[in-house]
């Protein structure tokens, strides 16, 4: 550890260190190493997670689980793909978790599938019934659908996230479109 | 392969670009088929509404407390190592404790060596019966010459 330490760059330098050798120090115990690049990184699995799950510490636990996950797959992660990447994979991977975890029911979503409070509807409203639809739908298109349409992922970078070819991606992303068009259309 | 439907190459248009055939087909569709309009501007609504700019952050000092998650996971770690080997160590301890008890209770005298079972040596002894081989010995030599 403390030749990790010897040989980790100044800390006013650490946001301009490439995301592969903050891993690389990870790695070898520097814990300053891994809080630049948990800060650096927070966004966009927090994005992730609050796009699967809303907002609330259940999230946020999830999130803490993401990069603690992420930690101790270090010395198993061999770089075929970059950090990010697999740490996104992660994400998405422990909030659909999640989601079969919970199975909640929100009173909220029962009043609005009756058709009640549609034109009363705020953003905040209209944020939960996407949420509340995009958990009903299957998890391989569900986390397509948030990678690319909520969190807006290219194609490309959500087949690399996800592992799948592109094809696979444009297919789920046609089918859970047409899934969502039919539920969502009504409350735009 | 299977000719791509115009709905198909619509929803394709969304996501990634087109070849210029498709493209044109896309075009003289959308401009004969009223439906087709309002299908795209439906998925086009759709895609906005999901597209809303959300909370990107997990609140203040947030790497400083996974940080601290991952130090206390690592100390329970340790602590449950200690605990699993702790019940050895007492077993051995045990153990220890019975034979010194046991040697204690058959000793022929209360002496620590007794107690923890350590040979008693002698060095005086030792010397005589040195001495006495010795003797024995050339006494031996002596009768055979």
């Amino acid at each position: 550890m403390n030749e990790a330490r010897k040989d980790r760059p100044p800390l006013f330098y650490m946001d301009q260190v490439p995301d592969q050798d903050l891993v690389a120090l990870s790695r070898t115990g520097d814990m300053v190493a891994f809080k630049e690049f948990v800060m650096r990184h927070e966004a966009k699995v927090a994005g992730v997670i609050y796009s699967i799950l809303g907002q609330g510490a259940e999230a946020e636990d999830v999130g803490q689980d993401v990069f603690v996950k992420f930690y101790e797959s270090l010395d198993k992660f061999k770089g075929e793909s970059a950090p990010a990447t697999y740490l996104i994979r992660i994400a998405i991977n422990q909030s659909l978790n999640e989601v079969k975890k919970r199975k909640r029911k929100n009173t909220l979503f029962t009043s609005i599938e009756q058709g009640k409070n549609v034109k009363m509807m705020d953003e905040e409203d209209m944020h939960n019934v996407i949420q509340f639809e995009l958990n009903k739908l299957d998890a391989d298109f569900q986390s397509v659908v948030t990678l690319r349409l909520i969190e807006g992922y290219s194609t490309q970078e959500t087949a690399d996230i996800l592992d799948i070819p592109l094809g696979t991606v444009l297919s789920r992303l046609s089918r859970a479109q047409k899934k969502l068009r039919e539920v969502l259309i009504k409350y735009l | 392969m299977a000719k791509k439907s115009i709905e198909d190459i619509l929803m394709e248009s969304l996501d990634h670009p087109l070849t210029a055939s498709e493209q044109l087909q896309l075009d003289q569709a959308l401009a004969e088929d009223k439906t087709l309009r309002k299908q795209l501007d439906q998925f086009t609504k759709v895609r906005e509404a999901m597209r809303r700019k959300r909370e990107t952050s997990f609140g203040p000092f947030f790497g400083h407390r996974v940080v601290h998650k991952i130090q206390n996971l690592r100390m329970e770690i340790d602590h449950q190592i200690i605990f699993f080997f702790k019940k050895y160590q007492l077993a051995a301890l045990g153990i220890l404790v019975a034979l010194i008890a046991i040697n204690a209770i058959f000793a022929e005298d209360l002496t620590v060596q007794s107690i923890f079972g350590v040979e008693q040596t002698n060095s005086s002894s030792t010397t005589n019966e040195t001495d006495s081989i010795s003797f024995d010995f050339y006494k031996d030599l002596n009768e055979q010459l």
